[in-house]
């Protein structure tokens, strides 16, 4: 009879120790915490070589490039993941929630999302690197801003040779029912973040609309904001689950019918000659052509390999390392040193012409923004 | 009392079945009744990105708002009645149609004078292997029009009619493909029903007149009932759970059904509204399993068990006969090996959309990462791309992993469950074993997130580990091979263990030298379908898999996300491949049986 | 010592009691038999004997002098440790074992050497005339063959008790009666105690030293066969034992003006041999056995007049259905009457093996 307790307890005590084992490396130990004192740069250096690795999490895929590129240079291993935007959010707040910190450094999109739950905390820590202090403007230092990212509305242009939008009003004409295309607001926060940002100045949207069409808004929404969102959602909009997509659907020849995209990541036209596509972006919608969010990099607070983090943090702001992005358009270092891409226009320009949105009260309406979208787009 | 006469009183009715009883009551309880609960506390609570829409809270806050919100709010109608309407109306044809064909076949199989009915068995097995959405997938590349842009679908570039939207996208589709999914369930569980019905019970009747039509309709008909009935009951709860097809589907059209709200409100950060919604999606599974329960009672088990089935005369298709069969094998040839070949295909096009022969390429099975070939994704060829082939091996882990847990976990607890029947202990497993299958898989997989993606106890967290996969889906499986444990142990009866009780066998041995021998087949069937649900999982695993664990249908998440559809028609392949290898290996050599898997 | 003791013994089933404060006293050595009709709960005493299942409102077992069960002192011996053979109705022969391996099998549990297990295995095999078919499988073994597969891999054990539920029910006929035979050689070689539980009464009388009745969870009576057959303790051991079925006949006692007794029931008088004094006008009920009654030819002094109803020959004797007013009876003849239906004959009661119940149904006479 003994025995037989026996089995059973040795049984369910392997089993309880295979979920304990089971845990990756990851749980093993965590990094000293970023100290606040004047560092001397070369001790840096020199600490990140004894470290001798660095693990990078970022939304846009060129970091493995960036990491490839980093990690002949200075001989530290840089382990770059590419991960989606609310994948990134989801993987940070449950490891700032279990107490693991697996990344040294983040390129993170979605600010606002993050300040509640990792930035406030002291989950990520802003830095600024010798990189940073000398060529990005103290604006944008903190946070610290590693690249911005524009959306643009695009058109094929094999049928359409010319512009044809001059309106944001536009997108709500029955001329384009059922063939504009957005990325579902739902999978992407930084839509939300935009579109808080119409809610916010939507008298300027108000205003536009008497200038387009002569005669003043009818209002069936709180204001002309949500008026928009709801119009531009009833004519019947597509909702894509990627950007590239987007821009394939958008440029492909051929297309008797081709449709629209509406706030898709501009730097999917480096796929233009690559993919054979009839696209481009519209450059003289009113009130704007588009809007611009930050990329911005952090440091983990709690990074096993800190000094390691500090030096790739140098190193992806520096014109060096930021190489893979500024081979093409849709990306702006916010480091002046780095030459743009020659065949976009510089980012003072775009800056002009682009809305961005305030994170605070982007973190705060975000939530009505969603649940505005989420009832337009049910169909009745 | 005194302690010592306490302990020998507990001693002495100390047996197997009472601490095995035990043990496994208190893990099911701990991975499956605590996370209901925790997901009922977090619907109360507020959450940092929450807190902006009840105004004057902070985060950690106790609120109703999350309840008014969803039942009662200006947004109810779309977030949450809608999305709740659509997925009953779809889950409730889904599973009439799948009832249909899958019956339909059933009886074509088992009761008619049906040619080549062991290539149509197996045949009609496939749907149930391939990932759900594979045919969502196929049904995209198929009938995709220009709604969505881009390049042509195929039908329309073969045949230049533009398909209608209501065709391509929304319910629709997700009707007919998940129908199509759905159906090998509802034919195996039939099936079985049909050949282990006594003949004795229709000759009998023969006897006294009746003709083949009265019989069927008042002989066969009501006898099977409760299994028609059952398998409409597992399909329907199957389906206000599935993730995948209404998301690649519906989303063009916006058809929103409960499973993608849910997945929306998780990933934006407002688990208390998500929580909701699994709640209620748990809510009807336990509505459907309760009915099932009143209809079947205890009778469920005669007709699996007085298995002395001997097949009465089989009905002759006579005349209809070419046509039925012909009928029989181009159906099922259209929805196993088309849509198979069609994704295919798409990952030997270099460009997609362009179907000439000129475009045929391995660049996406074997070339290299590039920029500049084909889509350039800078991702090399599936079989030389270290995170594909990682992901497809942890897949394979996993299969095997859970596999093993569910088929001995499975065995024992069904051991437990028979061997304490008529106690409150047998009751209590029985219906704790089987909680898991009422929770949707979408919302297992978030409960098990909030579990245990957080130390909690001893145990660690398990974030970012293959165990947390490996442990939601084995629970999540578990009642299958529960059940399938209970019907093997039923079917050996508990005198042959008594036996070797008097020739004085402990318990292991027991286990070691009779049950196990004797049940071994059904045991190595009961492998194979957890084996094959974790290959072909997604729902499950989409809100906790991470880059490091990332399984072969993960990953095609994020090659579909991106429009880089070669790849994850290339990955399906392989997932199909591996499955249908192992299925075909493990039958050669064990002599597995599918359909004893899932108990039926 | 062996003998087995069951006391204040009750085993419920939620409200039903299966087994209703049962007391039994086997001596060491007999062939006990609980016999009773499906669902009197023999099966589930036998199975508590064996320790498969357990009284769980109370009571104690005892194998020889050890308590192996009681529920007072919290003791619960193992079925192995019980040192008893359970052969089931159903033989419960493992499939996947080949005959010796079956046979084998509780002695490889007690590790003992192979070559003893050999000959033990051997021995028990030519014992039962099962010697050549160590090799096979059960399947390929008739259903003689397996009961006897079963009552070897019992007795290689050397049990001092042997517990057999039904074992000859899933025989035919003929082969019954030979195991029957066997059943009986076995006891008188072996000596050892046979607790047997089986539904049919002649088993039951045949075979037993002892026979326990049952009905309902419930004692009946605990004795000798013939002593159940000829005194039986209450109505249901009357009707259950016996072939024919006993002839009862519920009326009223009277007694006569020259001082005898009679059953007065529907206008007929059976006259009664009764030598005690009993208390008259009182209900009871007369047990008459058919080979009690003989047929005489009608209108003969002293027998009842009735009509022939139908003739059953059975080889050896013939059960003769009369009809007495609207009372049925059987009567057996030892030879043929050559008796017609509906012929006229007369019913006189043979001997003063007459039982007489009370309205309670117990004998008193």
């Amino acid at each position: 009879m003994c025995k037989k307790l026996i089995w059973v307890g040795v049984l369910f005590g392997i089993f309880l120790l295979s979920l304990y084992a089971g845990g990756s490396g990851e749980t093993a130990k965590q990094g000293p915490s970023m100290a606040a004192k004047p560092e001397v740069w070369s001790e840096v250096v020199a600490a990140a070589q004894k470290e001798g690795k660095v693990v990078v999490y970022a939304t846009t895929s060129r970091i493995t490039l960036a990491a490839e590129n980093f990690t002949k240079k200075t001989g530290i291993k840089a382990d770059a993941h590419r991960l989606s935007e609310v994948e990134l959010i989801e993987r940070l707040n449950k490891e700032a929630a279990s107490g693991i910190t697996a990344a040294d450094v983040v390129l993170i999109e979605d600010y606002p999302s993050m300040m509640e739950t990792l930035v406030k905390p002291g989950y990520l820590v802003n830095y600024i690197p010798p990189s940073a202090r000398e060529g990005v403007p103290k604006e944008y230092q903190t946070p610290l801003v590693f690249a911005f990212v524009n959306r643009i509305f695009g058109y094929n242009t094999e049928k359409y040779p010319k512009d044809p939008f001059q309106s944001i009003w536009d997108f709500t004409l029955p001329e384009w029912k059922g063939r504009v295309m957005i990325r579902d607001l739902v999978i992407t926060g930084e839509h939300q973040n935009a579109f808080t940002e119409l809610i916010r100045r939507s008298d300027e949207l108000e205003k536009e609309y008497q200038r387009r069409f002569g005669k003043p808004l009818e209002k069936t929404e709180k204001n002309a904001g949500y008026e928009f969102m709801k119009r531009l959602v009833q004519n019947d909009i597509i909702l894509m689950k990627s950007d590239t997509t987007i821009a394939e659907s958008v440029g492909k020849r051929g297309q008797a019918d081709p449709p629209v995209g509406f706030f898709y990541v501009f730097s999917k036209h480096r796929d233009i000659p690559k993919k054979n596509l009839a696209l481009a972006y519209s450059p003289n919608i009113k009130p704007f052509i588009g809007y611009y969010y930050g990329m911005y990099l952090q440091l983990t607070g709690k990074a096993k390999n800190p000094n390691a983090a500090k030096v790739l943090a140098d190193y992806l702001i520096s014109p060096e390392g930021y190489k893979p992005w500024s081979d093409e358009m849709g990306f702006y270092s916010a480091n002046t040193k780095v030459p743009p891409y020659p065949d976009d226009k510089p980012w003072s320009w775009w800056k002009e012409h682009l809305w961005t949105y305030d994170p605070t009260y982007a973190a705060e309406h975000r939530g009505e923004v969603l649940d505005a979208w989420i009832k337009y787009v049910q169909k009745k | 009392m005194n302690l010592p006469f306490l302990f020998r009183r507990a001693r002495s009715r100390l047996n197997p079945e009472s601490v095995l009883s035990f043990v496994f009551m208190l893990f099911l309880a701990y991975v499956v009744v605590l996370p209901l609960f925790v997901m009922v506390r977090e619907t109360f609570i507020v959450h940092p990105m929450e807190r902006f829409q009840i105004p004057g809270s902070k985060a950690g806050d106790y609120t109703l708002a999350h309840w008014l919100k969803v039942l009662t709010g200006e947004l109810a109608w779309g977030a949450f009645y809608k999305p709740l309407i659509n997925t009953l109306i779809v889950s409730s044809l889904i599973s009439f149609l799948s009832l249909l064909i899958g019956g339909g076949l059933a009886w074509l199989v088992v009761r008619t004078d049906l040619p080549w009915k062991k290539l149509v068995s197996n045949l009609a097995i496939i749907p149930y292997i391939m990932p759900s959405w594979s045919l969502a997938l196929a049904w995209i590349t198929l009938f995709k029009n220009q709604r969505v842009g881009g390049s042509l679908g195929l039908f329309e570039y073969l045949t230049g009619i533009s398909l209608p939207n209501w065709f391509s996208y929304g319910m629709f589709p997700i009707v007919i493909t998940l129908s199509l999914h759905y159906f090998p369930f509802s034919f195996m569980l039939i099936g079985g029903a049909l050949r282990n019905i006594d003949s004795q019970l229709e000759e009998s009747a023969e006897l006294l007149g009746a003709n083949r039509q009265q019989i069927l309709r008042k002989i066969v008909f009501p006898l099977v009932a409760p299994i028609i009935f059952s398998s409409f009951l597992l399909t329907f709860s199957r389906g206000i759970g599935t993730f995948g097809t209404p998301a690649f589907l519906g989303g063009p059209v916006r058809f929103y059904m409960l499973s993608t709200m849910l997945y929306a409100n998780i990933v934006g950060q407002r688990p208390g509204l998500g929580y909701i919604i699994t709640l209620v999606m748990i809510l009807f599974g336990a509505l459907v399993l309760y009915m099932d329960q009143r209809m079947l009672g205890e009778r469920k088990s005669f007709v699996t068990i007085s298995g002395k089935g001997g097949m009465s005369a089989p009905f002759h298709l006579g005349s209809a006969r070419t046509v039925v069969t012909l009928s029989v094998l181009v159906f099922l040839f259209l929805v196993t090996v088309i849509p198979f070949f069609i994704l295919a295909i798409e990952s030997f096009m270099l460009f997609p959309g362009n179907y000439s022969l000129s475009n045929l390429s391995l660049h996406y099975w074997i070339g290299p990462a590039s920029q500049t070939i084909g889509i350039g994704s800078s991702e090399a060829g599936i079989l030389r791309n270290a995170a594909i082939l990682k992901a497809l091996w942890n897949s394979v882990q996993l299969g095997i992993l859970v596999a093993l847990i569910c088929g001995i976990g499975g065995s024992l607890i069904g051991y437990t469950i028979v061997r304490t029947r008529g106690t409150w202990k047998c009751s209590l497993l029985d219906q704790l074993s089987f909680i898991p299958y009422l929770i949707p898989s979408i919302g297992f997989g978030a409960i098990f997130l909030a579990l245990f993606a957080v130390p909690r106890g001893p145990i660690p967290s398990l974030y970012g580990t293959l165990t947390l996969l490996v442990l939601a889906a084995s629970v999540k499986y578990l009642p299958y091979s529960t059940r399938a444990g209970k019907g093997a142990i039923l079917q050996i009866g508990p005198e042959l263990e008594e036996a070797a009780i008097m020739s004085g066998a402990p318990w292991v041995t027991r286990i070691g030298r009779i049950i196990f021998p004797l049940q071994k087949a059904a045991f190595f069937s009961g492998l194979l379908l957890p084996f094959i649900s974790a290959m072909r999982e997604l729902s499950l695993v989409v809100l906790l898999a991470t880059p490091g664990t990332d399984l072969a249908t993960t990953i095609t998440v994020k090659f579909t996300d991106r429009g880089w559809y070669p790849y994850t028609n290339g990955i399906m392949v392989l997932i199909v491949l591996t499955i249908l290898l192992i299925t075909a290996v493990s039958r050669k050599l064990m002599k597995t049986d599918l359909a004893k898997g899932i108990g039926g | 010592m062996s003998g087995i003791r069951l006391l204040g013994v009750t085993r419920s089933f939620g409200s039903v009691r299966a087994v209703d404060d049962f007391t039994l006293e086997i001596p060491n050595g007999a062939f006990a038999t609980l016999l009773g009709p499906s669902g009197c709960g023999k099966t589930t005493t036998l199975r508590m004997i064996a320790g498969l299942d357990s009284p769980n409102e109370g009571g104690e077992i005892w194998i020889g002098e050890r308590c192996v069960f009681s529920t007072e002192k919290a003791v619960f011996v193992h079925p192995a440790k019980r040192k008893l053979g359970l052969v089931f109705q159903s033989y419960a022969l493992w499939p996947h074992l080949t005959v010796f391996e079956n046979i084998a099998f509780g002695l490889q549990i007690q590790k003992l050497a192979k070559s003893a297990i050999q000959r033990r295995v051997e021995a028990i095999a030519s014992l039962l005339h099962i010697g050549e078919l160590l090799g096979r499988y059960p399947s390929e073994l008739s259903g003689g063959q397996q009961q006897r597969v079963a009552i070897a891999r019992v007795l290689v054990m050397e049990p001092e008790v042997l517990l057999l539920d039904e074992p000859l029910s899933n025989l035919d006929a003929k082969l019954r009666m030979d195991m029957r035979a066997e059943l009986k050689r076995l006891h008188t070689e072996t000596g050892s105690t046979i607790v047997y539980v089986t539904h049919d009464q002649m088993e039951a009388l045949t075979l037993s030293t002892h026979v326990a009745v049952m009905h309902k969870g419930k004692l009946q009576q605990w004795a000798a066969p013939m002593e159940v057959y000829n005194r039986p303790a209450n109505l249901f051991t009357a009707d259950f034992i016996g072939n024919p079925r006993i002839n009862l006949i519920e009326g009223i006692l009277r007694s006569a003006p020259d001082g005898s007794f009679y059953l007065e029931k529907e206008g007929v008088a059976f006259p009664l041999p009764v030598r005690l004094p009993v208390s008259t006008q009182v209900k009871a009920t007369l047990g008459l056995r058919a080979e009690d009654l003989e047929i005489t030819p009608s209108q003969t002094p002293g027998s009842l007049p009735a009509t022939v109803y139908s003739v059953l020959p059975a080889g050896a004797e013939w059960y003769i259905r009369v009809q007495v007013k609207d009372i049925f009876l059987t009567v057996t003849t030892y030879q043929d009457m050559g008796l017609q239906n509906d012929s006229k004959v007369g019913i006189r009661i043979k001997s003063d093996r007459i039982k007489l119940f009370d309205s309670e149904g117990n004998l008193f006479l």
